[in-house]
Order: structure tokens, then sequence, then C-alpha cells
């Protein structure tokens, strides 16, 4: 299968990137160090010419937290909607969204985990609203360890990077026997816990 | 290997995750009528009270009596399971939950009633997750798996009762019951690590856009 997939060198886009290739896909990395800054709508333009003969579009990459919020102005967003656009009408392609169970928060006092939050259910949103003929597919897995994730308090439990990415290539893996259009994932016992308790129990650990 | 309670295991996906769970190795065990009944309080009773001490519960089964369908004060047999044993294992995060719903319920009731009652009773289902996980208990882990048609799923009772319409289910490319319980075993195999609380899957070609469904929920609010 012909994959592309944005934030190929870091993160969960690696995890999948690395575990697509060992499973012989074709794939195509976009990211920051190898030169595609999705902030940049023309950049965002082309990743999507170089992805249009591809299968599955992995839109992982979230782009940069702004000084302020600004609906829609998200790399991963523009992206979302220019390979919906693209993509709308083709019943053959896979478009798998990184999204996150952030977006069920009320928006933080923290600036960036704020943006964040806003700026992951706006996505959904988009998710919700298109009618696109693509097979779109939104992850929401909470927060795991990465470089993203790093940025947040240390306080908080997280889940392992190699939980999270490995159900999701079983997805990709099947996605000719089946495709999700939703699956909301997280550390087995933080599933439930209120905010408070989360942190609590991250700070004794 | 985990200890795993399958209601409805005689038929259909029920049968083949029972199977497949017991042949990885898992200690299994599986109710369904005629020996145990979904529908009646005492059988629902006596399956939490013998089965508390298991780890995970596949809350498959589920049943359509045509002479209920008009009743207004019908219970839902695999609701009320669900809830016998969210109250058995409340804060308890060491207990699963696997509830089998339906992508039916994101859509418009059909005009078929037994269809129509289906895709209401799922809905009620799903309400009832959402509500339950709206509370942030601290456990059981409770996986709401919005399904599809699978192969064979004609043969449900409640299908096989309309030939009609079994005839036309049985026509559909569905997805592999295996694929759907591969599902479930990821799930379980993980289930110490991460754990799904939603899954909406289907075979990728019979996907439908959330736009259809959004506007289909706001045609069933109108006409029900």
């Amino acid at each position: 299968m012909k994959i592309a997939i944005t934030g190929h060198t870091s993160g969960l886009g690696k995890y999948i990137y690395d575990a697509c290739i060992k499973n012989k896909h074709d794939v195509a990395g976009f990211s920051l160090t190898s030169g595609h800054d999705i902030d940049n709508r023309d950049v965002c333009y082309d990743i999507i010419d170089q992805a249009k003969h591809m299968d599955m579009f992995i839109n992982c990459a979230y782009g940069s937290v702004k000084d302020q919020y600004v609906k829609g102005a998200n790399g991963q967003i523009e992206l979302l909607k220019q390979i919906l656009s693209a993509w709308g009408e083709d019943k053959s392609k896979f478009i798998l969204h990184i999204g996150s169970k952030y977006m069920y928060r009320n928006p933080q006092k923290i600036l960036p985990a704020k943006i964040y939050t806003l700026d992951k259910r706006h996505a959904h949103d988009i998710i919700q609203n298109s009618s696109s003929e693509a097979k779109v597919f939104n992850f929401i897995p909470g927060m795991f360890e990465s470089s993203m994730s790093d940025m947040w308090p240390d306080v908080f439990t997280k889940s392992k990077m190699e939980h999270i990415g490995d159900t999701l290539c079983f997805y990709i893996e099947n996605c000719k026997r089946m495709w999700p259009q939703e699956v909301v994932i997280d550390k087995t016992d933080l599933l439930h816990r209120p905010l408070e308790e989360v942190i609590k129990l991250g700070s004794t650990q | 290997m985990a200890k795993i309670v399958v209601t409805g295991h005689d038929i259909g996906l029920g049968r083949i995750a029972y199977e497949e769970l017991l042949a990885d190795g898992h200690e299994v065990v599986g109710v369904c009528r005629p020996d145990w009944d979904l529908d009646s309080p005492d059988d629902r009773e006596w399956l939490v009270t013998n089965y508390a001490h298991f780890d995970v519960l596949i809350n498959n089964a589920y049943e359509l009596d045509p002479k209920k369908l008009a009743d207004p004060d019908r219970k839902i047999g695999q609701i009320e399971l669900l809830d016998c044993f969210l109250r058995e294992w409340e804060g308890n995060d060491s207990k699963y939950i696997i509830s089998h719903s339906s992508k039916a319920s994101l859509r418009h009731p059909q005009k078929d009633p037994y269809i129509k009652r289906y895709a209401l009773d799922k809905k009620a289902h799903d309400k009832f997750i959402d509500k339950w996980l709206s509370t942030k208990p601290n456990g059981p882990n409770l996986c709401n798996l919005m399904i599809g048609w699978y192969a064979g799923s004609h043969e449900q009772i409640y299908i096989k009762q309309h030939a009609q319409l079994a005839d036309a289910v049985s026509k559909i490319d569905a997805v592999s019951p295996t694929a759907y319980t591969d599902l479930i075993k990821l799930a379980i195999h993980n289930k110490e690590l991460v754990w799904p609380n939603v899954i909406i899957v289907d075979k990728s070609d019979r996907m439908t856009s959330w736009k259809t469904y959004n506007a289909e929920s706001e045609m069933a609010r109108n006409r029900i």
C-alpha cells in the first residue's frame, strides 16, 4: 500500500512510519526536519500534490502552537481540509487523522494546552461535518509518551508510545478487512479518573 | 490469560468470539438460551453472582421479542445486564466490559419495525454508556463496540424470522466476523496497558460520512 504520513521523524509519526516500512508499505514522509513546514499553506498544497497517487494519508503532525488561538490556523487542520477536498470524491482512499482525547476537556488555563484542545476539537468538527466519500478515521488517543507530550507538565502519567502505535498499526494493516470511523483509547487506569486524581497519581510516581 | 464470560455464545459473533478466545487459552464461559435467559432478571442476577470474579464480560447477547415490540415498559435485557455488572464492578479498574452495539444506532430508524426497534435499542445502549462514562467512575473499563453488518448477521434470530430481510442481509458484502473478534482479542490482550472506550468500525467499503449520519439523526429526531 502507498502511504503518505506527516510528522514521520518524531513521536507517533515516526513509530508508524517505521512500522509501515517494516511491513513493506511504500511510505512517503513529510516533516519539518525534512523541509515540510505544514504551517505554511503552500507546503500543505505541495504535500497533498505529492500524495495524490497514495492510498492512505496519515495526518499525524500537529503543527506549531501559535501565540494565540486562531480557529483553523494550525497546519494539521489545513492539511485535513485540503486532503478532504482533494480526496473527497474518491471512495478508494483512506484518511487517518490523529486527534486527541484532550478535545473532550474544558479548554485549559495554560495557553498552549488551550490552543491544542481547541484545535483538536475543531478538527473533530470538520470530520463530523464532512461529506467525504474517502474513508476517514479519527483516532483519538489520550496522552502518551512523545516529544509533543513532553511539553505538558510531567505530573501526568502517560501511555507508552508502542501501545498506542501498535494499536494504530493493527488498524492500518487491517484496513481492507475493516476500517474504523472513530476509536477513543487511553492508558487503562486513567480512562475514567478525574483530572485532579490523574495529577495526584503522577506526582506520587 | 483472562477469565471471560460471553453472553449469546451459541450464534453469530458471540459464538466466534467464544471459540477464538477459548482457542487462545483464555478461561471462557458462555451463556445462552435455553439455559440462560437475558430477559430474566433472575438469570441476569445469577450471572453477576456467579461470575463477578471473572475479569471480562463480553455483553454480546441482544434479544428482540416480536410480541414486545410495542410494549412501552419493555426492558432491554442487554442494557439491564450491563447495568448489573457496572454496579457489581463499580470502582474496580481491573474489570473490563466490551458491550456490543451497532452502527445502526447512528442512522435514522428504518421503516421495518424490527430494524427500527433494533436501532432504537442500540441507541439507548449507547446513551446509557455515554451517561455512565460521564460520571467519571474509577472502573470498570468499558468499551462500546459499534459495528456494522458482519457476514452471518442474517442468522440472528430476529432477522431469521423475516425471510425477505434475512435474504437482503445475507447479500450484504459485510465484515468477516473474525475481523471483529480480532479487535476484541487485541483489546483483551492489551487490556492492562491501553483500553478503547469507543470503537466505531465497519467494512471500509460500507462507510458512511458523518455528515450523512448527522443528517439522518436529525431526520430521526423529527420523525420520532
